[in-house]
Order: structure tokens, then C-alpha cells, then sequence
């Protein structure tokens, strides 16, 4: 081992907290901007009998409704993984979101209406811009629902 | 003098200083809050062995490039195998601080040896005793970290990794759901196949590499996940997400993945890629890249290829 500081070696509460708060910005930069973004692309680049090929791809992905934020992942023999499950890999994404569900159960408590920062899906705003086209006080109805948050707050918007 | 680190299965005096280690950090609170580190929710203290699985988050949430969305600061990539012993060597010097024993070394789980046995009989192995890990459950039921509401020292998860990767306070149970994610731990052919494999690490330096650190991650097929990442799934519950270090069996996991490497190492050399003067597309995995700590000052690959005054174990036999 090459030469390093003496907390190195032997931590103390006190190194500990000092750390911790030196690395405090750095850490809420982090646990923030990454969902200051829209979901990245996949991008999957081969050669082929002299033809470049390139493949992009990106997730939508609802349950009830709801849009399921986070990274997803292609990999170059076409199977699905994700951040929120680190170290699974699935040949397809049903089995991935299934998994999800299994694993995650409070996020998605109440058939939707409770998930940790799960933002409103395409499927869920098309079918309450159905519901108010329908409903005869619609006027009201929808000017309350510009206004609120989707149940269980948003979150990512990625 | 270099600890010897051991078999948690093999020597219950390692094992049941183990557990008092996990249980002293899991009740240490030494300043820092969730407020600190922009937690959402209250703010609470945050002891010293959640910090460890907030550490893990950020290295698995910081992308390497952030251009991408694979490789991060400790996984899918080559600094896979120094980033945790770097972990380990932290985690290590703090059981040693709060036991306090300076012979103290991080047992491993030989999960491999479990993984010959018939499935069935894998989920009551001895790791899973009352004495030892304890048992499955949602929570866990059985052993040292059953959750108790009523005792504020009894184990509980308190920071988690949500489905969207971003992290929420809890206050709940240990969870597990042996072998329900795949149907066996990774088995003794695969780990000794494992140590032969060379180079090191290869283009492009990710989950398709064709390489020993790919190949022990457990991105490689055939059967993936495989190894390291089979583990994790075998054992599910709070072993899935990125704040898999929650459960003390994830040190003992990568306590055997680090033994792999030692191996590795004695077998094919002290030696590591990409070179310090590879691109900066791989910034955070070459050489002498710095990894970065929440606990303590960062530490480089450079810095942990050769730990054998430190640390040794007890058999590289895998």
C-alpha cells in the first residue's frame, strides 16, 4: 500500500464525520442531478459486412398508469437491466418490470396510487383527459387536476 | 501484522464477532444526518453502517462516463474488484475501531460450496441459522438482526434505494427472499473456471467484456447473473437494490469475490488494466484514478493490488 493519511488506516468518529461533511455537496449533486435528466438513450453501435449499425433505445414503462422512472439499460446481446435493480439481468422487460413489482412492493401499493416518485403515465393522463371529455362539469374537473400533484408527489420527471 | 480473514461458516468466533461488529456500527451515529446528504423525509442521524450502503448508492448512481448509462464507479467495469476492497479495507478498519480488536478480520461466505448443495437444501444451509445470518422473510424472523420495534437497538433497514434509484427513509425489517429469484447459488465449477480466465479486464471495459473481473461480476454468460450478481439475487430482498449493503451478508459476499481476486492475483500477477494513460472515457476505472469515499480519504486501484501486509485468508482455495 503507498503512503496515505493516518485516518485512512484508522478511522475515527470524528474522521467519519468530517468525511462525510466534506463530501456532503458532492453527494446531494448527485443523489439530485440524476434525475434532472430525460431517460438516457441506449445506444448500441456494431459493424456489418461493411455497414455501420446503430441502434437506439430508450424505455417507457407504466404500472397502473403511472410512469416508472430510473435508468434502463440495453445490452449489446439485447438484454434488459436496470439501476434500480443492479445485478439482475432479464431477456425481456415484462419480466424485468414483474421483478420490479416483486421487489419493490410500497412503490407500488394501491394499485398505483401510493409510489415513491412515480410521475402520471401517457396511459393515466389519456385516460383522465377521456374522463373529463366525458364528465359534464368537466371544466372544473380539469382545472383542478393541472393543479395537482398525482398522489405520492413526482419526483423524478424522467 | 495482516489479519487473516476466514470462513464465517468455519469459525464461529469470527462469525459471532461478525455480528457484534454489525450491530455496534448499525447503532454508531456519528454526526452526519439525511438532511447532510439531501435524504428526503426528516432529518435523522445516519449511523455509521448506513453511511457505508449511502457510499455504495452514489459510487452505483455516478456514471463512468456520465455520458452512459452501464458503467458506474464501482460496477460494470474494472474498478469493480478494487472500489470493494477498498469498501471492505474501510469497513474492516471500523469493526477493528468499535470492537475494539486489532486482530479483526472481515469473515466470507464460500457461497460456492453452498451452491453444490441441492437447491433445497441451500436455504437452510448453516449461514442461514438462528446463530449465524439468520433465516428468509419479509422481514427476517430469525437471528441477530430481527427487528423489534420496541428496541431501539434491534437492527432495521432505515435508508433504501427506491424502484426509480433514488433514496427514501424507512424504518422496517430486514428483508430476504432466499432463492426466489433463481434457483441456486452460483457452484465451485464456476469460481475455480473464474480464476483461470485472463486478462484481467478487456474492451469494452463493461458487461460484455470477455474477462475475469466480467466473468466474477457475474455479467458473462453463460447463466448469468452468475456469480457475484447470482448471489445477490439468490439471497433478493434488500440484497437487490443499490443499497444492497443494508444486509450484512453483502460484505460477506464481496468478502469472497475479494478472495477470488487475491487468488487471481497470486495465480497471474499483481497486475491491473486500463493503463493510467488510457482515454478518459474511462475515467474512474484506470490505474490511478482516485476512488472516492464518504468515510475516508479516496483511495486508487494502484493502492490495493498487493494488501498482503494488511489482510491475508485463511485458503485462496475457491
Amino acid at each position: 500500500m503507498s503512503s496515505a493519511p493516518d485516518d485512512l488506516n484508522a478511522p475515527t468518529p470524528e474522521s467519519i464525520a468530517a468525511y462525510a461533511k466534506r463530501h456532503a455537496v458532492n453527494v446531494r449533486k448527485i443523489l439530485t442531478t440524476m434525475h434532472d435528466h430525460p431517460p438516457r438513450e441506449t445506444i448500441r453501435e456494431v459493424e456489418y459486412h461493411g455497414h455501420h449499425i446503430l441502434i437506439g433505445t430508450t424505455y417507457r414503462i407504466e404500472v397502473d398508469g403511472r410512469r416508472v422512472g430510473g435508468e434502463f439499460v440495453v445490452t449489446d446481446n439485447g438484454e434488459v437491466q436496470c439501476h434500480a435493480l443492479p445485478n439482475y439481468t432479464f431477456a425481456s422487460a415484462v419480466d424485468l418490470v414483474k421483478s420490479m413489482v416483486d421487489i419493490f412492493p410500497e412503490d407500488f401499493a394501491d394499485g398505483g396510487h401510493r409510489g415513491h416518485g412515480r410521475s402520471e403515465g401517457d396511459g393515466q393522463r389519456a385516460r383522465r383527459a377521456a374522463k373529463n371529455r366525458r364528465a359534464p362539469s368537466s371544466r372544473s374537473t380539469k382545472r383542478a387536476g393541472a393543479r395537482r400533484a398525482p398522489k405520492g408527489g413526482r419526483h423524478g420527471g424522467h | 501484522m495482516a489479519v487473516t480473514r476466514r470462513d464465517i461458516v468455519q469459525d464461529a468466533a469470527a462469525r459471532d464477532r461478525y455480528i457484534r461488529g454489525v450491530l455496534k456500527l448499525k447503532n454508531e451515529f456519528t454526526g452526519p444526518t439525511t438532511a447532510s446528504l439531501g435524504i428526503p423525509g426528516p432529518s435523522r442521524k445516519i449511523s455509521t453502517w448506513d453511511l457505508f450502503a449511502v457510499w455504495h448508492h452514489v459510487a452505483m448512481m455516478t456514471m463512468t462516463p456520465p455520458t452512459q448509462n452501464s458503467r458506474n464507479a464501482a460496477h460494470r467495469g474494472p474498478v469493480f474488484f478494487p472500489w470493494h476492497r477498498f469498501m471492505l479495507f474501510q469497513l474492516e478498519l471500523n469493526f477493528q475501531r468499535v470492537l475494539p480488536d486489532s486482530t479483526f478480520g472481515l469473515p466470507y461466505w464460500d457461497w460456492a460450496k453452498d451452491g453444490d448443495l441441492p437447491p433445497g437444501q441451500q436455504v437452510t444451509a448453516p449461514i442461514w441459522g438462528a446463530a449465524a445470518l439468520g433465516g428468509t422473510g419479509s422481514p427476517v424472523v430469525t437471528g441477530p438482526f430481527v427487528f423489534d420495534p420496541a428496541d431501539s437497538k434491534s437492527f432495521r433497514v432505515r435508508i433504501v434505494a427506491n424502484v426509480n434509484g433514488q433514496l427514501v427513509q424507512v424504518n422496517r425489517g430486514l428483508r430476504r427472499a432466499l432463492g426466489a429469484g433463481v434457483s441456486g447459488l452460483p457452484r465451485k465449477n464456476e469460481t475455480s473456471d473464474a480464476v483461470t480466465r485472463k486478462p484481467y479486464d478487456a474492451p469494452p471495459w463493461g458487461v460484455t467484456s470477455d474477462s475475469f473481473r466480467n466473468r466474477a461480476e457475474g455479467w458473462q454468460a453463460p447463466g448469468a447473473p452468475a456469480l457475484h450478481n447470482r448471489v445477490h439475487v439468490w439471497v433478493g430482498g434488500d440484497m437487490s437494490p443499490s443499497t444492497s449493503p443494508n444486509d450484512p451478508v453483502f460484505y460477506l459476499n464481496h468478502c469472497n469475490e475479494d478472495r477470488m481476486w487475491e487468488r487471481w492475483l497470486t495465480d497471474h500477477g499483481r497486475s491491473y488494466v486500463p493503463a493510467a494513460s488510457a482515454p478518459a472515457a474511462l475515467a474512474g476505472h484506470r490505474i490511478n484514478d482516485a476512488m472516492a469515499s464518504l468515510v475516508s480519504a479516496p483511495m486508487r486501484p494502484a493502492d490495493v493490488l498487493d494488501m498482503t501486509s494488511v489482510f491475508t485468508y485463511d485458503s485462496l482455495a475457491v
